[in-house]
This record gives C-alpha cells, sequence and structure tokens, in this order.
C-alpha cells in the first residue's frame, strides 16, 4: 500500500471539515482542531488496483489571532484547496495559500473546490467558467467529493 | 520502623518502565515509515496516530522556535502515558512508555536508533510512503527485537550495570549521542535563521539546507528577479558557496516569457522606427 499525506486548505469557515467529514474512514476528535489547528483523517482509495491510503490533515483556516503553523505543509504529496463559492474573497483568497504551500511542496499536485455549490442556482453554476483541476463541490449534497478526491489521489500515484 | 519509604516506591516505578511501541516518522510528512509493538499493547491505527503525533510535535517545536529556543520536543506525557520523540536526519522515533523514561533508558533508546539511522539513512531520505518496500521488513524485525529483549527494560539494564563496565561505556555513547544532537541542533537552527530572514525580508517562505561544503535552497518564487533578491539576502549571512534550486511556477514563467517578447517586440518596433527616420532624412 501507498500512503500519502494531503492537506486541505481555504479560509475559515469555508467547510473543509464538512467536506471530508462523510467522506473519510477514521478520524480523530474534532477538539485536537480548535487545540493544534489540524485534525488527522484516514481514506483508503483503489485506483487501478493501487491501494493508497490518505492521510488527510485538515488545517483550521487562518483568522486574525491564529496564523497557520507552516511545518504542517512540510512533506505533503498534494493539496485541495478549498474556497466558499458564496463568498468571493474566499476564493481570492486561495492565491495566497497555494503559492505558499507550492513554495515548500514543489512537486506537489493540487486541486481546487468552490464549496458550498449546493447555494447555487443552475443559471449560475452554468455561467461559472472553472479550469479543470477545479470542482464545485458542495458537503451538504455530497455533489463532487469523491471526484475531488480521486482526482487528487490519480495525479499523486498514477 | 520498618517498610518501603515512598522515594524507595518512586525510585522502583521509574527501573520498571517499559515500551510498548516503537514507531519510526518521517519527519517533513510524519508518514509512519516502520513500527514494533507489543502484542497485548498494540496502538490502534498506528498510521494515524504517527501522524497526529508528527503534527503535536510540529506544533510545540513551532512555538518553540518562536520563543527562541534552540531545543525540540522530547517528551509528550498524558497520564501515565509517555512519548519519548528523538529526531536524527530526515527521520524520528517514538517510544511509547508506561513512565517517563530514565536517562539509561533514553540511552538505550537513542543508541538504538542511532544504528537505525546508520544502515538505513538513504532508505528513510528516499521513502515515498510505498510500504512494500524490502526494507521495511528488515527494520520492523530489528525494532521487535529490541522490544521483545524483554521488560522491564530499566531493570534489565541496571542488572548489566552491575555485573560489567557497560556503564562507563554506556556513558560514553551518550555523551557522544549529546555532541552529534547539539551539533545537528547548531545546523537546524541557522537554517531557521536562515529562512526566517529571507521571510522577513522578501516575503517568500523558502527551505534552507546547510551541507558541508554548501548551502542549498529550495522553494518557488513568482520571478527571476526573487530568486536573485533572495541569494543576496543569504549573501549576508553566509560565504559558503550557494546552491540555487528555487522555481518558478510554470504559469509564472509563460507570463514572464511573454513580458520578455513584448519587450523585444517593442524594442524591434522603435528600432524600425529609428530605422525610418534616418532613411527618410537621407532621402531628403
Amino acid at each position: 500500500m501507498i500512503r500519502k499525506k494531503i492537506l486541505l486548505l481555504g479560509d475559515f469557515g469555508v467547510g473543509k471539515t464538512s467536506l471530508i467529514c462523510r467522506y473519510i474512514d477514521n478520524t480523530f476528535n474534532d477538539s485536537y482542531l480548535t487545540t493544534i489547528g489540524v485534525k488527522i483523517s484516514k481514506k483508503l482509495m483503489i485506483l487501478n488496483d493501487i491501494e493508497c491510503e490518505l492521510l488527510i490533515w485538515d488545517i483550521e483556516g487562518k483568522t486574525p489571532t491564529k496564523s497557520i503553523p507552516h511545518s504542517y505543509f512540510k512533506g505533503a504529496s498534494g493539496a485541495i484547496f478549498v474556497g466558499d463559492v458564496t463568498r468571493h474573497e474566499t476564493i481570492i483568497g486561495l492565491n495566497e495559500h497555494i503559492n505558499t504551500f507550492l513554495m515548500m511542496n514543489g512537486d506537489a499536485k493540487h486541486v481546487i473546490a468552490y464549496n458550498k455549490a449546493d447555494l447555487l442556482t443552475k443559471q449560475q453554476i452554468e455561467a461559472l467558467d472553472v479550469a479543470s483541476n477545479v470542482f464545485l463541490t458542495s458537503a451538504k449534497s455530497d455533489m463532487n467529493v469523491e471526484a475531488l478526491f480521486s482526482t487528487i489521489t490519480k495525479e499523486m500515484i498514477l | 520502623m520498618t517498610g518501603v519509604s515512598e522515594t524507595e516506591l518512586l525510585l522502583e516505578e521509574s527501573s520498571n518502565t517499559s515500551i510498548s511501541s516503537l514507531f519510526v516518522i518521517q519527519k517533513e510528512s510524519g508518514l509512519l515509515i516502520a513500527e514494533a509493538q507489543l502484542k497485548d499493547k498494540e496502538i490502534d491505527d498506528p498510521h494515524m496516530v504517527a501522524s497526529m503525533a508528527s503534527a503535536i510535535k510540529d506544533f510545540v517545536n513551532d512555538w518553540v522556535k518562536t520563543h527562541a529556543l534552540e531545543n525540540e520536543v522530547q517528551i509528550l506525557s498524558y497520564g501515565n502515558a509517555t512519548l519519548y520523540i528523538e529526531s536524527a536526519g530526515s527521520v524520528y522515533i517514538i517510544a511509547f512508555l508506561d513512565a517517563e523514561p530514565d536517562n539509561e533508558l533514553r540511552l538505550k533508546i537513542n543508541d538504538f536508533f542511532a544504528s537505525l539511522v546508520k544502515n538505513y539513512a538513504t532508505f528513510f531520505q528516499s521513502f515515498d510512503g510505498d510500504d512494500t518496500a524490502l526494507e521495511i521488513q528488515t527494520l520492523s524485525k530489528k525494532m521487535h527485537e529490541f522490544l521483545d529483549k524483554g521488560e522491564p527494560q530499566s531493570t534489565l539494564h541496571k542488572v548489566e550495570n552491575k555485573t560489567s563496565p557497560m556503564k562507563y561505556l554506556m556513558i560514553f555513547l551518550g555523551i557522544g549521542f549529546l555532541i552529534v544532537s547539539l551539533f545537528y541542533l547548531d545546523v537546524q537552527y541557522k537554517e531557521y535563521v536562515l529562512e526566517s530572514s529571507v521571510k522577513e525580508k522578501t516575503g517568500y517562505v523558502i527551505d534552507v539546507e546547510i551541507q558541508k561544503e554548501s548551502i542549498i535552497f529550495m522553494g518557488t518564487v513568482k520571478q527571476l528577479e526573487d530568486s536573485d533578491i533572495i541569494e543576496k539576502v543569504l549573501a549576508r549571512y553566509t560565504k559558503k558557496p550557494m546552491v540555487n534550486k528555487l522555481t518558478i511556477p510554470s504559469t509564472n514563467l509563460a507570463r514572464i516569457i511573454q513580458l520578455e517578447r513584448e519587450k523585444r517586440e517593442s524594442e524591434v518596433l522603435e528600432l524600425n522606427k529609428k530605422l525610418q527616420e534616418i532613411l527618410e532624412s537621407r532621402g531628403k
């Protein structure tokens, strides 16, 4: 089996934790997230007969009083950047997260989730022109969550 | 008056400290490379525990660094459970114990860990999360042998000390290990100072590796000029030759090439314009 560390990054309140809540196999208590700013979860993926276990580091969103320890970024093979599609500033803020992450992990893969897409109308969704590594996701309706994780896994191991 | 004093009881307790599990973890990723556990004291989901322990260690180390201390966290305790952590190179070892280890037990763990680092350094550095590697099997075997040598670890050690001059050898090994650790911490602190200076002066977060002959720095920058600025910042602090491994994202490179092309095109236009003027003035 191959194991990979991936990060879940994005501003405070974009729904990172909810996004993986229904998806993972095992997780630590939420209290770790508020204490040390990270919560580890695990998900087994099987792609083309290759078993890959993702160790997902859900990193607490930055707040004015609390910064993200950059040592958490080290050694990650991939990252999922999450923005709230209904809050423009969280989408703009993704650039900073991506740049910081790539500075420390130049070879790592990444995908982007525009989360809370269930709050958009059909017309709004159709009007959005997004890149191939961007997924419109919803933790509430389970929209594209599987696709998001399988894409980043494929990028890392295939 | 007869009986056993509280101090004697405490001493007896500390000498009975036993190791229930040993984890070897990749420092950067927090991925568990190999583990050995006593059968009746197995930890559920060791890979998750390794990652979480790694996160807690990183968290504490970040705090230590921001408070300008030059050490790394070595002991984490909760109730009766104690995690003894020792770092070297690209990995660290965690020993799960039922009480805080005494110096003799620490030396024993450190000695064993040093032998692992010496024999598996290349494998540790190239570990990519694949647990089918042959080295993991031999590594796990050695770790199991170390655990199976018997409990309580410290008690065994004390018996050896009474009957042989091993004690002096262990002290010698301990001092040697301490010197190596201090050297390692010194290098790590210098790397941290260089990384902080670059961050402070340029805003970039880069990785600096101090090697015997040179200094390697890596990371990603937006443009070529930033790479030169970072090199200049580092040059203020060191005279060692530098190896610049900074990269520019392909999207930025495309933009730089486009800008360069536009600049050259405008230069050509300007030259053509001047040439035209010269030709016209000659014609007159």
